[in-house]
C-alpha cells in the first residue's frame, strides 16, 4: 500500500517511544565496583581517598617517631575540620571514618571524639551530675587530651568547554601535633576525571 | 452515501459530542473554583475545594493533585500533612510517570490524557515547600536532606541540558535556599558552597540576571559572609573583587534572625494555542507546513511522505500549550520592626521562568504534537485508501470508509494541548532578612498595588538566637 510508506516512520517513533519507557530496574553492585555515571563525586572516589589515606598514615615515620619519644605510649588523635573548597558538597565523613576505624583496628592510635559528637557527651556529662547516682556518674576533666589533630581540605578545579569538562579533586589530609603546631604527616589524594557528553 | 456510512457516523458522533463539551475546557476552567479561592485567600475553601475536584482525582493527575494538595495544606498551617503530600509527590517524581501505556496514549490520544510530569521549575518548588514544613516543624536534620535533594535536582536538572549555558539547567533560587538551610544549621561549609553555585549561576549571564530575577544583594553579601565564616580569604578576596565592594563583617544579635519569603501572585495558566498548519508548495517545488502567519516553516520530509496525492492533506490542526500571565495585585511590599524598614529583593519569577522555558522548548513541543498527527492522519488514510475498490462489486467499501472519517473526526476532536500546571505557585517570590531581637517581635509588612490601595498585616515572631525562616502569601 502506498501509505505505509507514511505511517511507517511515524508507528516507528511511537514504538521507540514505547520500547524506551520501560520499568525502573535495580541491581545490586559490589561497594568496590567502579560506576562512573556523571562524573561527580561517588563512592569510588571516596574509598579511593579513604584507601590512599589509611595505607599511608599508618606507615608514615610519626607513629614511629612518637612511640619512641613517649616510651611506647600511643599517640591520641583528634579528627579536626575538614574544609570542603570545592564546587561540589561532599560528605568528608565517608573517607575519614575509615582513616578512623584504621586507627582503632591497628590498636596503634587511640582516638577521641571531636565537634558535635564530644558536645554530647559533655552534655550527657552534665545530664548525669544531677540525674545519675554518685557511683555511675562520670566526672568532668577527666578527658583524654589529644596529641595530634587530624585536619583537611577538598578543593576542585573544574574546566568546562561546550561538551567537554575536565574535573580535577584534591583532597589533603594533614595531621599536626598540637603542643607543637608542627605538621607530622600530609596525605594527599589527587583524581581527575574527563567527562564527555 | 448509503445506509451504512451513516450508521457508521453515527457511532463516532456520540464520542465526537462527548469530546466537544468536555474537551474544550483547559485544565484551568475545569480547576477554576479551587484556584478562585486560592486566589482569595480562602485556603481552607480551596482545599475542601480540591478534595472534591474529580479531574484532579484521576489518576494521570496524581503528581498535580498532589502538588496542589501539599501548598494549600502549607498555607492552612497543616504542615505534617502538607509534607505527606509532597513526599508522594517527590516519590512518584522520583520513580518516574512514564510508562508504555502513557507513552501510547500520547502517541494516539492527546497530551492532556498522558501523566502529568510536572515542569522542572515546579520540582524544584516541591523542595522548596518541603524544607520549609521541616523547618516549620523544627525538624533541622529532614531540612538539610531537603538541601541535599536540591543538589540532586540540579544534577538531574544540569544533565538534561548538557549544562547548556541559555537552557534552565538549575534554579538559583533553590541553591539560595540550600545555602540557607545549611547556615541555618551552621554547616557554614556547605552554605558556601551552595551560595557560591548561586552567584555563579547569575554570573553566567552577562547582565547577572537569570530567568528575570537579577542578582540579589543578599546573597552577593552571604557568599561573602560565609566566605569570611571559614576563613576562605583568597575567595573573600575574589567576590570583593567582582562585586566591587569591600566586606564588613555582621554578626547577628542574640534574638537571631529572621528569613521572610514574600510570595506574590499567581503563576501563570495554560491556555491552549490552536494553530492551522496548510501545505503549499514552497520556492523550490518542495511541500512545506505553514501557520496562517507564515511564521512557522515545516518542510515535509518526501521520503516520509511517500507517492500518495499531497492534494489530500490540505490543513492539519494541532493545539500547543502558551502561558497566560495575570499582573500580580500587590507590585511593592516593605516591612517594618520597631523604627526600621526592611525591603524585598526579588528571588525567584516562576512567570519569566514558566514562560520563557516553554517558549525554549517549543521545538519539542511541536515534534511531539506532529508526531502524534501523523500516527492519527496515517490510520485516517490508511482505512480511506484501503475502502477504495474493496466494496461489492469494486465499489468503495462503505464501513471502511465511514470509520476512515469516524477516524478523521477522532482526530480533529481528540487533539488538545496539555494545559495542567502546578497553578497555586506564587509568581514571583521575593525575599528578605531582618535582625530579631529575643523575644517577640512585632513584624507589620505593608503590601501596595498598583492603583495605590495598601495592606498590612502582622507577623509574630520569637526571636530565640536562630535563623528562622517565613513564608508570607498575597496570592491575589
Amino acid at each position: 500500500m502506498k501509505f505505509k510508506r507514511l505511517i511507517s516512520p511515524a508507528l516507528f517513533a511511537a514504538l521507540c517511544i514505547i520500547c524506551f519507557s520501560c520499568a525502573r530496574q535495580v541491581t545490586r553492585v559490589s561497594p568496590e565496583e567502579t560506576i562512573d555515571i556523571s562524573g561527580n563525586w561517588n563512592n569510588s572516589d571516596s574509598r579511593m581517598v579513604a584507601d590512599e589515606m589509611t595505607k599511608t598514615i599508618l606507615g608514615a615515620s610519626w607513629l614511629g617517631d612518637h612511640l619512641e619519644k613517649n616510651g611506647g605510649k600511643k599517640p591520641t588523635v583528634i579528627v579536626g575540620l575538614m574544609q570542603n573548597k570545592s564546587h561540589e558538597h561532599i560528605d568528608a565523613e565517608t573517607f575519614v571514618k575509615d582513616v578512623e576505624r584504621a586507627f582503632i583496628q591497628s590498636q596503634r592510635v587511640r582516638l577521641v571524639q571531636g565537634g558535635k559528637k564530644r558536645e554530647e557527651l559533655r552534655a550527657e556529662k552534665a545530664d548525669q551530675q544531677e540525674n545519675a547516682s554518685l557511683s555511675t556518674m562520670k566526672k568532668f576533666g577527666l578527658e583524654n587530651g589529644a596529641d595530634y589533630i587530624l585536619q583537611g581540605s577538598i578543593n576542585s578545579i573544574v574546566d568546562a568547554h561546550k561538551k567537554q569538562k575536565v574535573v580535577y579533586y584534591q583532597v589533603d589530609l594533614e595531621l599536626t601535633d598540637i603542643q607543637t603546631n608542627e605538621v607530622v604527616w600530609i596525605g594527599d589524594k589527587k583524581i581527575a576525571k574527563y567527562v564527555k557528553n | 452515501m448509503n445506509k451504512q456510512y451513516f450508521k457508521t457516523s453515527k457511532i463516532w458522533i456520540l464520542p465526537g459530542v462527548i469530546f466537544l463539551m468536555f474537551g474544550c475546557a483547559s485544565y484551568h476552567n475545569r480547576v477554576a473554583s479551587y484556584y478562585q479561592k486560592i486566589a482569595a485567600g480562602d485556603y481552607q475553601a480551596a482545599e475542601q475545594d480540591l478534595t472534591k475536584n474529580a479531574l484532579l482525582k484521576k489518576p494521570r493527575n496524581k503528581l498535580l493533585y498532589l502538588m496542589e494538595m501539599g501548598r494549600v495544606s502549607q498555607l492552612n498551617g497543616e504542615y505534617e500533612a502538607s509534607n505527606r503530600y509532597l513526599n508522594e509527590a517527590d516519590r512518584l517524581l522520583e520513580i518516574g510517570l512514564s510508562n508504555a501505556k502513557d507513552a501510547v496514549v500520547g502517541a494516539l490520544v492527546n497530551p492532556m490524557n498522558q501523566n502529568y510530569k510536572g515542569e522542572d521549575f515546579e520540582k524544584f518548588m516541591l523542595h522548596y515547600y518541603k524544607a520549609l514544613n521541616y523547618i516549620y516543624l523544627h525538624n533541622t536534620e529532614d531540612a538539610i536532606v531537603e538541601a541535599r535533594r536540591i543538589t540532586l535536582q540540579s544534577q538531574e536538572q544540569t544533565d538534561k541540558y548538557n549544562n547548556r549555558k541559555n537552557r534552565y539547567s538549575t534554579d538559583a533560587f533553590s541553591l539560595m535556599l540550600q545555602g540557607l538551610i545549611y547556615e541555618r544549621d551552621g554547616d557554614v561549609n556547605n552554605a558556601f558552597i551552595a551560595y557560591r553555585n548561586a552567584v555563579e549561576t547569575y554570573l553566567k549571564s552577562d547582565d547577572s540576571t537569570y530567568y528575570g530575577t537579577p542578582l540579589p544583594s543578599s546573597l552577593k553579601y552571604d557568599v561573602m559572609r560565609m566566605a569570611y565564616l571559614n576563613g576562605f580569604h583568597s575567595e573573600l578576596q575574589y567576590f570583593e573583587k567582582k562585586f566591587h565592594t569591600s566586606y564588613t563583617h555582621y554578626t547577628p544579635g542574640p534574638g537571631g534572625e529572621l528569613v521572610l519569603f514574600w510570595e506574590n501572585g499567581l503563576a501563570p495558566i495554560k491556555e491552549q494555542e490552536d494553530i492551522i498548519f496548510s501545505l503549499i508548495k514552497g520556492d523550490d517545488g518542495d511541500f512545506v507546513f505553514t501557520n496562517a502567519t507564515g511564521t512557522i516553516f515545516i518542510p515535509l520530509d518526501r521520503h516520509a511522505a511517500g507517492s500518495f496525492n499531497l492534494n489530500d492533506i490540505h490543513s492539519v490542526h494541532i493545539a500547543l500549550p502558551k502561558y497566560v500571565s495575570k499582573l500580580p495585585y500587590y507590585t511593592d511590599a516593605e516591612l517594618k520592626l520597631d523604627s526600621s524598614t526592611y525591603y524585598f529583593e526579588k528571588a525567584e519569577d516562576i512567570n519569566e521562568l514558566a514562560v520563557t522555558t516553554l517558549k525554549q522548548r517549543f521545538a519539542k513541543e511541536l515534534g511531539t504534537t506532529l508526531t502524534r498527527l501523523a500516527v492519527k492522519k496515517g490510520a485516517e488514510y490508511v482505512l480511506k485508501e484501503t475502502a477504495k475498490g474493496t466494496g461489492k462489486n469494486g465499489k468503495d467499501n462503505a464501513l471502511l470508509e465511514g470509520l476512515g472519517f469516524g477516524v478523521q473526526l477522532y482526530g480533529l476532536l481528540s487533539e488538545k494541548a496539555d494545559t495542567r500546571n502546578w497553578q497555586s505557585l506564587p509568581s514571583q517570590i521575593a525575599y528578605t532578612r531582618v535582625p530579631l531581637k529575643p523575644g517577640e517581635n512585632k513584624l507589620l509588612i505593608q503590601l501596595t498595588s498598583s492603583d495605590g490601595q495598601s495592606h498590612t498585616d502582622t507577623i509574630r515572631v520569637k526571636g530565640n538566637g536562630s535563623l528562622q525562616f517565613y513564608s508570607y502569601s498575597s496570592l491575589r
